[in-house]
């Protein structure tokens, strides 16, 4: 980092926001003469999803035995290692084409290919959260990724008037991930700043950060 | 042609017998509450007109794949048919994540041998007397039958969510000598 960029991340926190609130609105309120033009607002990825209504829970499943048999081809510790898991990405993705992903993704991995059943298996394959992935009342839930994820950073940008928006996976394993970025914002380089997860961990409330003077320190590092 | 069909037939058998194979290799989720090696009941609460009273139960996941606990709860037996003088309530937590809003936070049992003792847990089981028709506690409990409770989850892991269960005895005699009284012929 150079050391004329004064880079500051302020987590914001929030009740638990749920189906029923708009995250534009949301976010705003909870950022109002917080934020400025320079600064980067981001947003976890899960608290999105759930405003979008993009959770459901196991028992509203109707869990087939495709989606059974083939959760157990995933490690244990995986989203889609659970029948439910399976079920949720078959529901979005298509029971047949996750099928077909995972067959030819073990397959590939005989030889060496690494990485297709993600590749193929659609774009949930690799963002949803199972059960206890997300904080209470949502730990009983399976959680998608958002929808439109490109869509929502740019309204987020232009209601805030800020520099850029992000919607970031990060989690306490030292892993960030940019599920959406606003059009000239470095989403990678932004999302690095947040491998420390101030978004915090399960039964923290802080769904918001503010990345201070991203602008900048973008220029300079770029 | 013939001999082409029985070969596929017979690549078809060998490729079920081994996927099976390997399913059975991998096992499955296996969670036992040890309720037999339960801690005995201690007092947590008492009052004039109530008692809590809970036990530690260990929860092991004695499989080689990770489980989930999706919610608990406890279930005491009493009902008023059997005996009036008392109303329960029940309540379940994480040994290691209490929390005071009878909210059960969906937990991982790792498989077992996983490092760090997370192949288990400890839940404890919570039962809340209540004494009702003016008695007091103590009077309410030295007429109180034995009666049990259940410990009751919701577990998943490579298996479809579902419903087990374990049942506790809870003799009265134990309980009134906690409570610092003692049974009386009803």
């Amino acid at each position: 980092m150079s050391n004329d960029v004064k880079i500051e991340l302020i987590p914001i926190p929030t009740r638990i926001l749920t189906d029923k609130d708009d995250i534009i609105d949301t976010v705003e309120r909870y950022t109002k003469g917080k934020i400025g033009p320079d600064d980067v607002i981001s947003v976890a990825e899960s608290v999105v999803a759930i405003t979008q209504g993009r959770a459901v829970r196991p028992e509203d499943l109707n869990i087939t035995r495709v989606a059974r048999f083939c959760c157990r081809f995933i490690p244990d510790y995986g989203s889609l290692a659970s029948p439910h898991g399976m079920q949720s990405l078959m529901d979005v993705e298509g029971k047949w084409r996750v099928a077909g992903a995972l067959f030819l993704g073990f397959f590939g991995k005989l030889v060496g290919a690494n990485g297709l059943f993600y590749k193929w298996g659609g774009e949930q394959t690799a963002l949803i959260d199972d059960v206890t992935g997300t904080m209470p009342p949502f730990d009983k839930h399976i959680v998608y990724g958002p929808k439109d994820p490109d869509k929502v950073v740019e309204q987020l940008k232009e209601r805030l008037g800020c520099f850029g928006g992000l919607i970031a996976d990060v989690n306490d394993l030292k892993r960030s991930r940019v599920v959406g970025e606003s059009k000239g914002l470095n989403g990678l380089m932004a999302a690095n700043l947040l491998i420390d997860n101030p978004f915090g961990n399960a039964s923290q409330k802080t769904p918001i950060v503010i990345i201070k003077n991203f602008r900048q320190y973008q220029e300079q590092n770029s | 042609m013939e001999t082409i069909l029985l070969g596929i037939i017979a690549a078809a058998v060998v490729l079920v017998v081994l996927v099976k194979a390997y399913l059975s290799h991998l096992g499955l989720e296996n969670v036992i509450a040890k309720v037999d090696s339960r801690s005995p009941f201690v007092v947590d609460e008492q009052t004039e007109n109530s008692l809590t009273f809970s036990t530690n139960v260990e929860y092991v996941n004695e499989g080689p794949q990770c489980a989930t606990i999706m919610d608990c709860l406890v279930r005491p037996q009493l009902p008023y048919e059997q005996y009036d003088g008392i109303e329960t309530r029940g309540h379940a937590e994480l040994v290691s994540a209490p929390r005071e809003d009878d909210y059960f936070e969906a937990y991982i049992i790792q498989r077992k041998g996983y490092d760090h003792d997370l192949d288990h847990t400890f839940i404890k089981a919570q039962v809340k007397l209540i004494a009702r028709h003016g008695m007091t506690i103590k009077e309410a409990i030295s007429k109180m039958p034995d009666f049990n409770f259940q410990i009751i989850w919701l577990e998943t892991g490579r298996l479809v969510a579902h419903y087990r269960q374990v049942r506790i005895e809870v003799p009265a005699a134990e309980i009134a000598k906690l409570a610092g009284t003692e049974l009386v012929e009803a």
